[in-house]
């Protein structure tokens, strides 16, 4: 497949599992933590590039998901005090780890090349060129066997479990007496949400990764009031926005200078706002 | 915050718990259900610890607790009555889906079945949450303020259904804030204003001298 190619598949993997997993995420009311684990994964990436000793995207993947499920674990922890309420406690963790991650590169590792457009915005262009490679065989972009299983795992995940996501969101008190296991797989979700914003992360870089978990479902919730449709419509309209940005970026690339292929990705976020604005006056009107 | 609860409650009746704002009705419940952390003391049904008889326990939080705006239908919530009896896996079978369109009938919420929750006024929230715990199954029902928010033809209702439960052999608890209801429909009160002031027959606890002790 040529790159191009390679860069329309991991877009779309990449739209799908975060509006798979963000659809439930939303619902829950659990958004911020999605803000919260793409800031506190920082120290886990740092940490595993202390340990490999280079920048890997395996190692980098688990030490992020390591950093993602420290943040939710201190931030249960946090909420059996004062802090009842989840999203005070997350204000507390993420703003600490994100800052230790900061801390520990400027000062560790101020040698290492940062770049923050790769980091908000991601290097979708240059992810085909990191190849899985067994002995002298290319088995295609790195990307996609991270984001392939883990589509097909948040698909399981969802679907197998799907009534006891539902009754935990819906009523937590009635979770936690009659079906303890329900509020267990509450968890789950938001350990699959630490791996969808990780392996999105090289994809389409954090803020991208924040917007496609939320924003496909919070438009299309003004759209429906049942479920299923809402799942399908979270699904297609985070694929439309990311076609028509990849679309809309191909296109600028004739125009403009190739050299600037990267920064004209994000046309994906206008698409959205645009989407956002129209949903909102929506709403105030109705 | 309470002290010093001392508290059994008898089988197969109908019990309110009843005191002012703030007592700490609500607070008893969920520390019995381990919702909230108790400081000090047990809570055993049947002699058991909760974790043992989960299955026979019913419970229907405060209507401020449920996410109202979750896109799912009245059938769909009632139909949860059937996860803790179910598990992970299993998929409920036709003599399930039967009770539950029985309950649904008895309750008037088959007209409401494909309605999302959102769209619910106060009494039908109530009918479809009291429908869920009847399809639990459970001996034991407890319900935080089940009554706060509903019309008069729901009351009688919901008051109708809980008798013919407690008739069958059922035990159901009520966090309740209407006294004047309570003479007329429970067999057993508990009075509460941080401690257990008075509890026994309606008509032994709601006498001025108490009452004076609890609304003062």
């Amino acid at each position: 497949m040529t790159s191009s190619g390679w860069v329309v598949v991991i877009i779309l993997l990449t739209c799908v599992t975060c509006s798979l997993v963000g659809c439930f995420l939303v619902l829950r009311r659990s958004a911020m933590t999605a803000d919260a684990v793409s800031h506190s994964v920082l120290p886990g990436i740092v940490f595993a590039f202390w340990i490999s000793g280079g920048l890997n995207l395996f190692s980098a993947f688990l030490g992020a998901v390591g950093a993602g499920a420290l943040t939710v674990g201190l931030t249960k922890w946090l909420t059996r005090f004062k802090l009842k309420r989840e999203d005070a406690a997350l204000g507390i963790v993420f703003p600490a780890l994100f800052s230790v991650g900061v801390i520990w590169v400027s000062v560790a590792y101020r040698q290492v090349h940062l770049d923050t457009d790769a980091i908000l915005l991601g290097e979708v262009l240059l992810a085909p060129f990191e190849q899985l490679q067994i002995g002298t065989t290319s088995l295609g972009p790195v990307s996609v066997w991270l984001l392939g299983p883990l589509l097909v795992l948040a698909t399981g995940y969802l679907k197998l479990f799907q009534k006891e996501l539902i009754l935990e969101s819906l009523d937590p008190s009635f979770a936690k007496v009659s079906a303890p296991a329900a509020s267990q797989i509450g968890s789950g979700l938001t350990l699959l949400l630490c791996l969808a914003v990780v392996a999105s992360f090289t994809a389409v870089g954090v803020v991208l990764a924040i917007a496609l978990l939320i924003v496909p479902t919070a438009v299309g919730r003004l759209w429906t009031d049942s479920l299923r449709l809402l799942i399908w419509l979270s699904v297609g309209i985070a694929c439309l926005a990311g076609g028509l940005g990849l679309f809309l970026a191909f296109g600028l690339n004739l125009s403009v200078s190739g050299r600037k292929g990267k920064s004209s990705l994000s046309p994906p976020m206008y698409w959205r706002s645009i989407l956002r604005a129209t949903g909102t006056t929506r709403r105030n009107a109705g | 915050m309470l002290w010093d609860v001392d508290l059994d409650l008898p089988g197969s009746q109908l019990t309110a718990i009843v005191g002012p704002n703030g007592a700490g009705k609500s607070t008893l419940v969920r520390a019995a259900l381990d919702l909230v952390p108790r400081q000090a003391g047990s809570a055993r049904f049947w002699d058991q610890p909760l974790r043992d008889v989960r299955s026979r326990i019913a419970f229907v939080p405060q209507k401020q607790e449920v996410d109202w705006d979750f896109p799912v239908t009245v059938r769909d919530v009632v139909l949860m009555g059937l996860t803790p009896r179910l598990g992970l896996f299993r998929r409920p079978n036709g003599e399930h889906l039967q009770k539950v369109d029985e309950v649904m009938e008895r309750l008037g919420l088959q007209p409401l079945a494909k309605r999302p929750i959102s769209h619910l006024s106060g009494g039908q929230q109530q009918r479809t949450f009291l429908a869920r715990a009847m399809v639990q199954g459970a001996e034991l029902l407890i319900m935080d303020e089940p009554f706060a928010g509903v019309d008069g033809p729901t009351e009688e209702l919901l008051f109708a259904t809980l008798q013919s439960l407690r008739d069958q052999g059922h035990s159901i608890v009520i966090v309740h804030h209407d006294l004047e209801t309570v003479a007329k429909n429970f067999d057993h009160v508990v009075l509460l204003k941080r401690e257990i002031l008075a509890t026994g027959s309606p008509s032994s606890v709601l006498v001025d001298s108490n009452l004076r002790l609890a609304y003062g």
